[in-house]
């Protein structure tokens, strides 16, 4: 058994993962109502790509160099994908209603696992420890807490995780884009009229959301395995983080993240069996679900007939 | 192919047509997304399997299959109120959301759960990550069933169950009750205020559902003799929400039609071969069964985009054959919503 410190710790690492998949969905949904069920295998993408990366770069290469450039990698595969998904799968049938635009994007999520299964043969990729200083190995040092070693790049997770939702929130807040994004989330046709160029607007967004989750598949790949269907549950669990957060809310989406991160690594520490650990998400998304359905930070909206 | 091979192809199809159908009432009719149903059949299917593997008597032969099924029906329908009553209030995408979540709970402490192995398995744990199996008699249960080989028998239940489900729920679409539910659908609050009490309504299609999707769990486990979690994962909820949304979403019969269609569709594609295709590249040359998941997923984006409302969309069958099954005489145009 571990101390609660490492738990917390690793909560909040888990829980940067999270948030930055959580942003994703919540953008997404803030602008089009669109569940993105394929947002878990943009994550899987960026993972590959910063494989992909790995494998291009001289071998010889610095890891300090090596990884900023395969998170870019992973961010840019991420973003690359997302906004091909828009492209050919949601813009068609962004009038046909909620259901069609629901199953197509489980479409989407399963033809990129499978499609991604079938190229790589669904064998998991993990880098190569050898040699010593070399990515995979770096990747695998352990710092102290208390007792307990823990994987030093989650430290990146936490910080990366600050770092982009900082600057997500400038993006936002305080720039043209993201005047034009909030002002398609509160009613995309009046903005339309206001000259907004709405399809923009959702392009951009998904990129956003691509980036962020390539990234966060990148950063889990390097100390973890690539495989096919890395992005299936983390992808859920991000969507309650969402749902929890308020679905549609920046910050929410953010603190939900490492909320459900913390809960999940104290419900291990708090006797939890292992097996049982990924209820707790769920059961955390029904409970929110019924009792609070417009999240922690969100406001409640009523229909009007 | 020969009969051995196609009898539990037909038999899968059959357990899809039973799920299908009883999705389509909540999701088609009532208008409720649901990303649950697997839950429900696996509910079922455990506790079916339980009750055969505590309590079957060899001597009441297939007569056996009516109490298990009659536990998975009540299992699964005890379980649906559980989650039904407190999502009574969701709409939508999030109500999709908590029933996947609920499926995947039933999903994920079925996998870490225990059950004691009962007169079958005496001071053995079943259950777990290898699930629960029926191994006193295989095929013995059956082959009570007037001399027939335990392939007909199976085969032939299974059916007269589709059938069943198919009647009963085709004559809840036309009832009064089956009204307020497509009212729901259309307009809730239009519904209340024409006197429909929605929430009752609404625990009703939870019941109603996932008791069908309890039967097909029973049947499934029966079929198969054993069942394991891994059964039951999101795929299976969505395989059978795309059964309903390509045989139309408050069409029954269609719902039929397109379990057969997709149940069958990967073992026809086992038989095209792209070995001998000169001009693909070397790695994709093999047979077609290995892209079936893509092509599923495809199919699934593509009909969408072309088919919104599904290819019976809320059609049923002919009126005149719809007509003389739910015995219905001297109505005609069978139900256009």
């Amino acid at each position: 058994m571990h101390d609660l410190p490492f738990y917390l710790v690793s909560g909040l690492c888990i829980g940067s993962i999270f948030a930055l998949v959580a942003v994703g969905y919540t953008l997404v949904y803030g602008i089009i109502k669109l569940i993105n069920f394929a947002h878990g295998e943009f994550y899987m993408v960026g993972a590959y790509a910063g494989f992909g990366a790995f494998c291009l770069l001289p071998p010889g290469l610095s890891p300090w160099v090596a990884i900023p450039l395969m998170v870019l990698a992973g961010g840019t595969a991420g973003a690359a994908v997302a906004v091909a998904a828009e492209r050919v799968a949601y813009k068609p049938i962004r009038r046909s209603g909620r259901l069609a635009a629901l199953l197509t994007a489980i479409g989407v999520s399963f033809l990129l696992q499978n499609l991604f299964a079938f190229i790589a043969n669904a064998q998991p990729l993990q880098y190569p420890t050898e040699p010593a200083g070399g990515v995979g190995e770096v990747c695998q040092r352990t710092v102290l807490i208390g007792s307990d070693g823990l994987v030093a790049v989650r430290f990146a997770y936490i910080g990366l995780a600050v770092l982009l939702s900082l600057g997500l929130w400038f993006l936002v807040m305080r720039t043209r884009f993201g005047r034009a994004m909030r002002a398609v989330s509160q009613d995309a046709d009046a903005a339309a009229l206001m000259g907004i160029d709405v399809d923009w607007v959702i392009r951009r967004t998904f990129l956003l959301g691509g980036f962020l989750a390539g990234i966060a598949g990148t950063l889990v790949g390097l100390q973890s395995v690539t495989e096919p269907m890395m992005g299936f549950v983390p992808g859920l669990k991000a969507f309650v983080a969402a749902v929890l957060g308020g679905i549609g809310n920046l910050a929410g989406a953010i603190i939900g993240g490492l909320a459900l991160g913390v809960i999940e690594s104290l419900a291990v520490w708090a006797g939890v069996p292992t097996g049982y650990k990924d209820v707790a998400a769920f059961i955390i998304l029904i409970l929110v679900l019924v009792i609070r359905p417009q999240g922690l930070l969100g406001r409640m909206t009523r229909e009007k007939v | 192919m020969s009969w051995i091979e196609i009898q539990p192809i037909l038999c899968q199809v059959g357990i899809l047509a039973i799920l299908a159908v009883s999705l389509n009432v909540m999701c088609g009719l009532t208008g409720l997304l649901q990303l649950g149903h697997a839950g429900f059949f696996a509910i079922g299917a455990y506790a079916a399997g339980l009750y055969s593997i505590y309590f079957t008597l060899p001597e009441l032969g297939w007569f056996n299959l009516i109490p298990a099924a009659l536990a998975g029906m009540t299992a699964a329908a005890l379980c649906s109120l559980a989650i039904g009553l407190p999502c009574l209030r969701l709409v939508g995408d999030y109500l999709a959301i908590a029933t996947l979540g609920f499926a995947e709970i039933v999903r994920l402490v079925l996998t870490n759960v225990e059950f004691p192995g009962g007169r079958m398995f005496p001071g053995e744990r079943i259950g777990g990550p290898t699930g629960i199996a029926f191994t006193e008699f295989p095929g013995e249960l059956w082959k009570g069933l007037d001399g027939y080989s335990a392939e007909y028998a199976t085969l032939a239940v299974i059916w007269a169950a589709v059938g069943l489900t198919y009647l009963f729920l085709l004559n809840v679409k036309r009832s009064a009750v089956g009204r307020a539910f497509m009212c729901i659908r259309e307009d809730e609050i239009a519904a209340r205020a024409m006197g429909i009490h929605v929430p009752r309504y609404k625990i009703t299609t939870f019941l109603l559902s996932a008791s069908f999707a309890g039967l097909a769990g029973a049947l499934f486990f029966h079929q198969q003799l054993m069942v394991t979690p891994s059964n039951f994962s999101l795929l299976k909820s969505i395989e059978v929400l795309l059964i309903v949304v390509l045989g139309g979403m408050g069409s029954l019969s269609g719902s039929i039609c397109a379990a057969f269609l997709l149940g069958l569709t990967p073992y026809l594609l086992r038989h095209v071969d792209l070995s001998g295709v000169a001009f693909l590249p070397v790695a994709m040359q093999k047979p077609l069964s290995e892209y079936s998941m893509i092509l599923y997923a495809l199919l699934l984006i593509v009909l969408i985009r072309l088919m919104p409302n599904g290819v019976l969309a809320m059609r049923e069958l002919p009126p005149w054959l719809a007509r003389r099954l739910a015995r219905q005489p001297g109505r005609s145009g069978g139900d256009a919503a």
